[in-house]
């Protein structure tokens, strides 16, 4: 009985200490804003590569969709993470520069 | 004459069978991330695979049972439930991933919505079960899966530097994003020593009718063709590594790695990768099927072959019916196929240690291994990998929450 009990707690520590963890699961401004930027490169990147004809619209039009999707998480989040004008300013600037690159490929894909 | 003929088709199969879902996906993450600077965890993670599959080869060879009846036989049905339990969750959550591999492949080719691929990849992968015979379903969907050797042109295409490649053999500390850097090594390495590939080997030995004699077999097939599996995989991270590291992309989708191989190789390229990532993935959903029933089957003593009709081993047959069906729900329900293969591969490296450390044992008792049981050698690299995953177990879940949650 006592030793289903401690294995009882264990299992309730083990799971605590994951969830602690979980708290602690480093978000912040630096990691959102290259997540931001990955998207920009990427688009960048598939709108090379649909230009020169080496992948198709179904794949560039889901890279897209993506990015947009990725867009509007990142947006609340790098509201929250930017605690300084100079933050908001750069947090901003990396949202801007996507929406470019977001803008520019739904130009070209039908 | 027809050894050696064995020998390079065990050779080919495992080669072409060695991509899958996990080992793309956790090669891509790796290299686009940090470089070469992860190829460490793939080679220890291919090592660690070639023992065990050595190991778990000559178990069934020499005693003409695999290794989950003598798990069960040897340590008795009550601990028995754990590997069970502790195999079967990782295989199915692999198989998800796998079956979310081909969707994904097909929506990009397609523009079709993955989920409405799932079912019918399950009834395809199903039919090949039923209707096949396991020469078919291992080496056939393995020869296929050479096309995957498109990532070595690719990489050969685009003259990366050798010597840093090799230096990322060494095992280095990162300069930033350590639980990010940990994370990845752990999930190479739980998509390396997946439990299905060893007990899905040891069945497969018996498949193939292996004795005593073909213990030489065992030992080439495991070693060179998991050396040439895991090159293959190395070839991945190196694509990534050149294609998205320098451009700073951080792969979060299936659809970013369709760049990786059309960037060095256009249109050819692109259409290739479609095909490996199609490929590779049906391979691995029919063996960890097969793989899943086997362990059932295996556990509870019912009859079982892949060589037999449905109709004389109906519970198997059953079994891998039922599960091929259902884990093509949550991919049909929408589920993420990238975060379920990234969650399956954390899960697969933390559920080692129950079928490693009884290894150790089953491997060093002589009334089932007689002369050919382990040596000091073979005992220290199982010790060696036992003690690797226990870390693993514990280092999985917090890095999973601290590094890619």
């Amino acid at each position: 009985m006592h030793r289903r009990r401690g294995r009882v707690v264990l299992a309730l520590q083990l799971i605590s200490a994951v969830l602690a963890l979980a708290g602690c699961a480093r978000k912040d401004l630096d990691s959102e804003m290259s997540r931001t930027r990955s998207w920009t490169a990427t688009l960048k990147l598939a709108d090379q590569q649909h230009g020169l004809g080496a992948t198709n619209d179904a794949v560039t039009r889901q890279l897209l969709d993506r990015a947009i999707q990725a867009r509007m998480q990142e947006e609340p989040l790098l509201a929250r993470y930017a605690k300084s004008d100079s933050e908001r300013v750069a947090a901003k600037g990396v949202l801007d520069s996507l929406d470019l690159q977001i803008r520019q490929l739904e130009q070209v894909i039908p | 004459m027809k050894k050696w003929a064995e020998v390079a088709l065990g050779v080919v199969t495992s080669m072409g069978g060695f991509l899958e879902v996990g080992s793309i996906a956790t090669s891509i993450q790796g290299g686009a991330s940090f470089g070469f600077q992860l190829a460490w965890a793939l080679a220890l993670g291919v090592i660690c695979l070639a023992i065990l599959m050595e190991a778990t080869g000559r178990l069934a060879a020499v005693s003409g049972r695999s290794y989950v009846d003598l798990l069960r036989e040897h340590m008795g049905i009550r601990f028995f439930v754990v590997p069970l339990i502790a195999v079967l969750i990782p295989s199915f959550l692999v198989l998800v991933s796998e079956i979310g591999g081909v969707a994904i492949g097909l929506q990009m080719a397609t523009g079709v919505a993955f989920r409405w691929w799932a079912i019918p990849i399950a009834i395809v992968g199903w039919l090949l079960l039923w209707r096949g015979n396991f020469s078919i379903v291992e080496q056939g969907t393995a020869i296929l899966g050479l096309v995957s050797l498109v990532f070595l042109v690719a990489v050969f295409k685009s003259h990366p530097e050798w010597s840093a490649i090799g230096s990322g053999l060494i095992p280095s500390r990162p300069d930033s994003d350590k639980a990010k850097y940990w994370y990845i090594a752990v999930s190479i390495l739980g998509a390396s020593i997946s439990p299905y590939l060893y007990l899905f080997y040891s069945a497969g030995a018996l498949e193939d009718g292996w004795t005593i004699k073909y213990l030489n077999v065992n030992r080439i097939t495991a070693g060179v063709g998991n050396l040439f599996g895991g090159g293959l995989s190395l070839m991945v991270l190196v694509v990534a590594a050149i294609v998205f590291m320098p451009r700073n992309i951080k792969v979060d989708a299936y659809e970013q790695i369709a760049l990786a191989l059309a960037t060095p190789l256009g249109r050819a390229g692109f259409a290739l990768f479609l095909i490996t990532l199609c490929i590779t993935c049906f391979g691995a959903t029919v063996e960890i099927t097969l793989s899943a029933a086997y362990l059932l089957a295996q556990g509870f003593g019912w009859p079982w072959s892949e060589n037999m009709k449905p109709a004389h081993d109906s519970r198997f047959a059953t079994t891998y019916t039922v599960v091929i069906l259902l884990a093509a729900i949550p991919i049909a329900l929408g589920a993420d196929p990238l975060k379920l293969t990234n969650i399956s591969m954390v899960v697969s490296a933390a559920s080692l240690p129950v079928t490693v450390v009884p290894l150790l044992v089953l491997m060093n008792d002589e009334r089932i291994m007689n002369r050919h049981s382990n040596g000091w050698l073979g005992n220290t690299a199982l010790v060696l990998i036992a003690l690797l995953s226990v870390v693993l177990f514990f280092a999985a879940g917090p890095l999973y929450v601290l590094g890619g949650g």
